[in-house]
């Protein structure tokens, strides 16, 4: 019997203290960038032309990252836009177009209005020697903004844009809607 | 009592279906409506009944977090927070319970913003062996990332190639920025001046190759690897030495020369021989 | 006195017993296993997958190991449960604690199992046997493998519930016994399979025999066996009903594991145990595998036998035991390897089996302890020899097994099994700074603390420590564990290493994190350069020109199996739980072994003295061995045995044991001996190799003195190198001493001596942010161009020869890849592995040879064209090679020649391995083939060196392929090669020319 109560105690003894030193640890699961699948990319889709105006004539394999690159950056932008998800594209955005984001940001939201970007003709107008820059004009873009009621609005418009390479990804960095008045299509 | 107990059912089931019913609201009226809204929001005001008001501005980017102060005939929105925003059509929904009301507005920025002017130059390095020639892309951008004209009546985007000149230096895009600097490198090697001296004190020879030029006569890249090559008829001596400021130098014994016949090569140029005699 | 068998007094002793059992694993094993673990073989590898269910539960594609494998192929039930203890513990604690508590479980299951044969004191005593068992000590504290003590535990557990169900054929039973099987399955397949054989059907065999008639039993052997038969038929619907159920839950629990086996099968060179090998042969892998585990077996082998054979319900377990004790032997017989056929035999790890027989015979271990300490063979001796030589015999017994317990714990510290402890914490804060996770890293000489560093960081790299899990080609093709440890792999294991650093563009290879400079000459001719020395002291090197990993598609896997995964297993452990605490609350009978007979603990007269000395004999002789190896063996007994022992301490660089064996004078002291040896060192020989084999042969013997030639072979990263040596012994006091060679020093004139460095620095990023650099940050890519290229064919070998220039005015590390098309469409990537100059100065240039494959396989493909790729980064490190090379070239025909070298040290540190880059070219300045030379002595500043080389040309026999187009591409913009011009270096030196190509090993300009 006393051995017992000795042998119970002891035992009560050690799962005090291991109930003592047991502390709540958060092992990090965030995946690195190679294995976090960009589904808003995977699952976005739009129709691109690309014409070329520069002095410096990209060349065919950069023309084919530009334009996926380009497509990504509006799935983000579209997701963006209907959610304030600033992170999710954050690989697209440079660094002043994130901060400019972070700036209006106050969460994630439910998303009200809804964007989709069904075409652009991309009018690249300067390319840099090095290949990091490329500015352009993207004419006639149109853009569906679905609501709530599912109605839908598109609208055709012009824009100038500011593309820089960076990491391994084209990325925003500034834009101007050069039209004050979309035009509405539909 | 049988009928009364069903019309009690009756009144019960009638006020269950009106309470599913979805109260109709009007839409609020913008109180000196204009297409174009500025942001910051200065004080939005709505005619509007009710006090159960959500408000969602979107810009041409992203939802702009805005909050709602009621008064008497409806509410005003103001702004959560006192930035600019990326210029362009934006929505405006005002929202009560399942009503939802849209407007569509066109969203500027009221104050002037700092303006940022972009030199893009490529390449950022020139090497005179290629050409002096330099790309130059210029725009600015304020600083809510909307790309604006860089001067009265000028294109959005300026390109022009520039021809630097010759000599080898750093020199800035722009003035106040060291992160603006490009880079004007020498080109090959043209020259190889080549000469000995004995050094008495250290009983050695020193054969200095340079200055080492290239050919719009500046010195070339320090690192750059000369070589020094001598012959006795028996040996091949390979010596690679590192050039700095335009000179590079190796020491051979005295005792150890037996007539050596000696040169110095960059890449394929190649200097004269000099013969060392013991 | 113990004796009384089924009484009040056995049943409170027994619990008794177990209860000392319990706590002595808690204070013991529970304090001890927290300083063990980070020495085990395979502790840590258990926590890196705990780590992966800690942070991916429901997610089996772990990417952090072999560019990425399926957990699926490893029993989860272990992992799971550190991973769930690891929420409120660290790794390292969680695994302490999981291991106590499966080590309580067992204690446990030695007792129930125990009970299944003998009394219940015999029983306590088997528990405490348990806990202080070699064997087990040496799974848990050395090999670390706790899924196998789990699956032990368990199953010990199921057996007495499978034996009360047979023989009492009450389904309660049947639910405990597959209950307990479930978690066996769950935490270690293997046990539970092979337990079948081993140990449930030997249960099955008791259970009937104890149910058989009395009469049936005692019968002939025939009679007895066909009566057992008989009455299995009568049970046959229980045992296919407990056979169907098992295989069920068999398949069914770990369901995705045989998904995986089916779908995935291993298809790789098996790689070589010790368990395989003959023990008489490797003394070492005996100790571990045979020795340690089971001396306290053979030493009561008398005992156990006697026991297991007397009585016929223990016929099962007599087979069983003796199977597993052959099994265990490995290669010391042919017998295993017949039994298993040869593919099983090289696939399984046959140490489990020796541990198998270990656990067999616990309970007749015990029940001749119980009877020595306190039954009629204590009674035997007490009347025999007095109580006082009992109290001896059991005392020094008892002392001895102590003191071979504590040598176990200790095994890792007299045969270190893994380098010294590796603070992980800045590796892990290198990896998270600046993007580097988006690279792959390799460890080099961490042992199985590379498996820790996996667990904290979720960095990825091309290694790993779980070799079933490989499917990289460059892996599974050759008997290599990891690359981690190339060095003690030979020759295949380098060949491996060397693949992967040569190939690192292929796996986005790059870093090294290096623990060992046996590998800096091998990574430094592969192209690697080292960046910075961390805090705790690992070497980073660094690759240039290496991609960031493209992005990954896990292997897909049906999200059943995924949820399957994480369900079952763990369900089982709780299912287990909750039935044992509804069973002991409910079913649990007192004395439910009624139909065991009695235990009978009389012993011969010849088993009473051979088990009851063995033990003292056995250890005793363990212990003095050992006190001998480390202490008196007579190190210097014999001039061949001196000089042995005297480079085993070199090799092991134990300078001050080496100089021992140096005469003793006033004039060679330690101090001397050491001065000597540093102007030696530094070398690829001295310094980067290892011995690998010695054989010393004495050539002259006077009375008092002998000389000994001793040919040496080393092993270093980049080959073997052999040495001869004569050393010249006197005796003295009977001892043989090693005479000092007389050490002519040369020395250089100055005593000062300065050099001019031009030393670059790359900014990087000026703009401080954790996005990728800016565009005015970034710096092009430097310009290089190439010489000339060309596609030679010798004999059967293809290779590409050629030479590259950097023409840009900064230096470069340049990367190059040969890329042939087939005719079959079939493009394949090749990769320069020595035989260029990575890092270039400004308009310095290196010749280089690409090797191809050989041409039996290129003969089969047409090549149609090759692609030759250069990429070149900016490097601030490397570009200095070295000394001033002074040669001539005599022909001693037939193509060869000899090449006479003489090198100049003009810097001011010392050249640790001088080396040129030989380049053979015709008339016309073509280059036929390049070949990297080293020599295997260091140089030291301000002096001079020369050395032979052989080299054969290959011009008049091999041929220059021109009808295969060869397409040149810098940074992947295509590009001219040069017109090829006349050498007149070549033309003077007979078609010869070098290249400085040298290893400064100082990391002042981190070369």
């Amino acid at each position: 019997m006393i051995l017992r109560s000795l042998f119970i105690s002891f035992v009560v003894l050690v799962a005090i203290y291991l109930f003592l030193q047991g502390r709540t640890i958060n092992r990090s699961s965030e995946k690195p960038v190679f294995l976090r699948a960009d589904k808003i990319a995977e699952n976005h889709q739009t129709k691109i032309d690309i014409t070329v105006e520069s002095q410096v004539i990209p060349d065919s394999l950069e023309l084919v990252t530009l334009e996926k690159d380009y497509a990504n950056i509006w799935a983000h932008l579209n997701h963006l836009y209907a959610t304030n998800d600033i992170i999710a594209g954050k690989e697209y955005y440079t660094e002043s177009w994130f901060k400019q984001l972070a700036a209006s940001y106050d969460g994630v939201i439910e998303p009200v209005i809804s964007r989709k970007d069904e075409y652009h003709h991309f009018y690249i107008k300067n390319w840099s020697n090095d290949g990091l820059v490329c500015s352009a004009i993207d004419s006639n873009a149109v853009l569906t903004y679905i609501y709530p009621n599912e109605e839908k609005e598109s609208y055709k418009l012009h824009m100038a844009i500011v593309l820089l390479y960076q990491g391994d990804h084209w990325r925003i960095d500034a834009i101007k809607v050069i039209d004050n008045n979309p035009h509405l299509i539909e | 009592m049988r009928i009364i107990k069903l019309n009690m059912v009756v009144v019960l089931l009638l006020v269950l279906i009106s309470a599913c019913n979805n109260e109709i609201v009007q839409e609020p009226i913008m109180i000196n409506s204009s297409d174009t809204l500025y942001m910051p929001l200065k004080d939005l005001e709505f005619e509007a009944k009710g006090d159960q008001w959500e408000a969602i501005l979107n810009s041409f980017t992203q939802p702009i977090p805005v909050k709602i102060r009621y008064g008497k005939n409806g509410f005003h929105l103001y702004p959560k927070k006192d930035h600019g925003i990326v210029e362009g059509p934006g929505r405006l929904c005002l929202q009560h319970g399942d009503n939802k009301f849209y407007y569509k507005v066109y969203l500027k920025n009221i104050l002037p913003p700092k303006i940022e002017e972009v030199d893009y130059r490529s390449s950022k390095i020139i090497n005179l062996d290629s050409s002096n020639a330099q790309q130059r892309i210029f725009l600015a951008v304020d600083e809510w990332r909307n790309i604006v004209d860089a001067a009265e009546g000028a294109e959005l985007f300026e390109e022009e190639i520039l021809q630097l000149n010759k000599k080898v230096g750093v020199y800035r895009a722009q003035g106040h920025l060291a992160l603006s600097s490009y880079y004007i490198e020498p080109g090959s090697c043209v020259s190889i001046p080549l000469k000995a001296k004995y050094i008495d004190i250290k009983k050695v020879y020193r054969i200095i190759a340079g200055p080492l030029k290239d050919r719009y006569d500046n010195l070339i890249a320090d690192g750059t690897v000369v070589k020094f090559i001598c012959d006795n008829g028996k040996f091949t001596n390979l010596m690679e030495e590192i050039s700095l400021n335009g000179f590079a130098s190796i020491e051979i014994t005295a005792e150890e020369v037996n007539e050596y016949s000696i040169f110095a090569k960059v890449d394929d140029a190649k200097s004269l021989s000099i013969t060392l005699q013991p | 006195m113990l004796n009384e068998d089924n009484g009040l007094l056995a049943e409170t002793t027994g619990k008794k017993l177990l209860l000392i059992a319990v706590s002595l694993v808690l204070i013991s094993h529970g304090v001890i296993i927290y300083f063990t673990l980070p020495k085990t073989y395979d502790a840590f590898v258990h926590m890196f997958f705990a780590d992966h269910y800690a942070r991916f539960w429901f997610e089996p594609w772990e990417y952090r190991w072999y560019t990425g494998f399926l957990t699926i192929s490893y029993p989860p039930l272990v992992h799971q449960s550190i991973a769930l203890i690891g929420k409120v513990f660290p790794l390292k604690v969680a695994f302490s604690i999981y291991a106590v508590f499966i080590y309580e479980i067992l204690i446990a299951g030695v007792y129930r199992f125990t009970k299944m044969f003998f009394s219940k004191t015999t029983a306590g005593v088997a528990a405490i046997l348990a806990a202080v068992l070699s064997s087990i000590i040496e799974t848990l504290h050395v090999f670390g493998q706790v899924p196998t003590l789990t699956g032990l535990a368990f199953l010990l557990n199921a057996l007495p519930f499978l034996y009360q169900y047979i023989v009492k054929n009450k389904p309660i039973y049947l639910v405990m016994a597959l209950s307990f099987l479930s978690v066996a399955i769950s935490s270690h397949h293997v046990t539970p399979i092979f337990g079948m054989v081993f140990f449930i059907a030997p249960t099955l065999f008791m259970a009937l025999t104890d149910v058989m008639p009395k009469e049936e039993k005692n019968t002939n052997f025939l009679s007895f066996v066909w009566n057992a038969i008989k009455t299995a038929i009568k049970k046959y619907r229980s045992i296919i009903l407990f056979g169907g159920l098992t295989l069920i839950l068999l398949i069914g629990l770990i369901f995705p594991y045989w998904y995986w086996s089916k779908t995935d099968p291993i298809t790789q060179v098996s790689i070589p145990h010790g368990s395989r090998d003959n023990f008489f042969e490797n003394i070492s892998s005996a100790l571990v595998f045979y020795v340690i585990p089971l001396t306290l077996v053979f030493a009561l082998l008398p005992a156990i036998t006697y026991s297991a054979v007397k009585n016929k319900r223990f016929w099962g377990w007599a087979v069983s035991f003796f199977v597993c004790l052959l099994l265990g032997s490995g290669a010391t017989t042919p017998l295993p390897k017949m039994m298993m056929g040869e593919k099983v035999f090289n696939i399984l790890t046959l140490d489990r089996f020796g541990f198998w027989a270990s656990i067999i015979a616990i309970p007749f271990m015990a029940k001749f302890l119980y009877s020595f300490l306190a039954g009629p063979v204590k009674e035997f001796w007490v009347k025999n020899f007095g109580s006082s030589t009992h109290f001896i015999l059991s005392g020094l017994s008892a002392f001895s097994y102590l003191l071979f317990v504590i040598f176990i714990f200790h095994l890792a510290s007299f045969r270190p099994l893994q380098p010294k402890e590796v603070d992980i914490l800045p590796i892990q804060n290198f990896l998270n700074r600046d993007d580097h996770m988006r690279w792959r890293y390799l460890t080099l000489g961490f042992g199985d603390q590379m498996a820790w560093l996996s667990a904290n960081s979720l960095a990825a790299t091309v290694d790993g420590n779980y070799h079933s899990a490989r499917r990289l080609p460059e892996l599974t093709s050759r008997p290599v564990e990891r690359l981690e440890n190339a060095k003690f792999t030979g020759t295949e294991g380098l060949a491996s290493l060397t693949d992967f650093l040569t190939r690192s563009e292929k796996y986005s290879l790059k870093y090294v994190f290096s623990n060992d400079r046996y590998y800096d000459p091998l990574l430094y001719y592969t192209g690697w350069n080292r960046t910075i020395r961390l805090e705790n002291g690992i070497m980073v090197w660094e690759k240039g020109n290496v991609s960031t990993i493209k992005p990954i598609e896990p292997q897909t896997l049906n999200p059943f199996l995924k949820y399957a995964w994480g369900i079952f297993p763990v369900s089982s452990l709780c299912i287990n739980f909750l039935l044992t605490f509804f069973y002991l609350m409910k079913y649990k009978e007192k004395d439910y072994f009624n139909l065991r007979p009695s235990d009978d603990n009389n012993y011969p007269l010849s088993i009473t003295y051979s088990s009851s000395l063995l033990p003292l004999l056995f250890f005793s002789y363990f212990m003095i061995n050992q006190v001998y190896e480390l202490l008196l063996v007579k190190k210097q007994a014999h001039p061949v045995t001196a000089v042995l022992n005297y480079y085993n301490e070199l090799d092991f660089q134990r300078f001050e044991k080496a100089f021992q064996f140096y005469k003793p004078s006033p004039v060679f002291t330690l101090d001397q001996f050491l001065l000597e040896k540093s102007v030696n060192d530094g070398g690829l020989l001295p310094s980067y190799a290892k011995l690998d084999s010695i054989s010393a042969n004495e050539v002259y013997r006077s009375e008092d003195t002998s000389s000994v030639e001793v040919y040496t072979r080393w092993n270093t990263a980049l080959g073997h190198l052999a040495k001869e040596d004569t050393l010249k012994l006197v005796n003295e006091n009977d001892r043989w001493y090693v005479l000092p060679t007389i050490f002519v020093s040369e020395i250089p004139d100055e005593q000062i001596r300065s050099y001019t460095y031009t030393l670059f620095k790359k900014q990087g990023k000026r703009v401080i942010s954790s996005f990728p650099t800016v565009k005015d940050d970034r710096v092009k890519r430097p310009f290089a161009e190439f010489k000339q290229v060309s596609l030679i064919k010798d004999d059967k070998k293809y290779f590409v020869t050629g030479e590259i220039l950097n023409t840009d005015n900064i230096p470069v590390n340049i990367a190059l890849m040969a890329s042939l098309k087939f005719q079959n469409g079939v493009s394949k990537n090749y990769y320069p592995a020595t035989a260029l100059i990575y890092n270039l100065s400004p308009k310095g240039s290196s010749f280089f040879q690409i090797d191809l494959d050989d041409y039996d396989k290129m003969d089969s493909l047409e090549i149609v064209s090759l692609d030759i790729h250069a990429k070149t980064d900016v490097s601030e490190r490397g570009y200095i090679h070295g000394g001033y090379p002074s040669y001539s070239v005599t022909d001693l025909g037939k193509g060869e020649m000899k090449i006479e070298t003489s090198y100049y040290n003009q810097l001011t540190v010392d050249i640790s391995i001088p080396g040129i880059l030989i380049a053979e070219k015709d008339s016309s300045g073509t280059i036929w083939q390049t070949k990297l030379y080293l020599h295997p002595k260091a140089l030291r500043s301000g002096l001079n060196l020369t050395f032979e080389t052989k080299f054969v040309k290959v011009q008049e026999r091999a041929q220059r392929i021109e009808a295969v187009p060869i397409s040149l591409f810098i940074n992947g913009k295509p590009k001219e090669v040069r017109s090829i011009k006349r050498d007149e270096l070549a033309e003077r030196n007979k078609g010869i020319v070098v290249l400085p190509h040298c290893f400064v090993s100082k990391e002042i300009y981190l070369q």
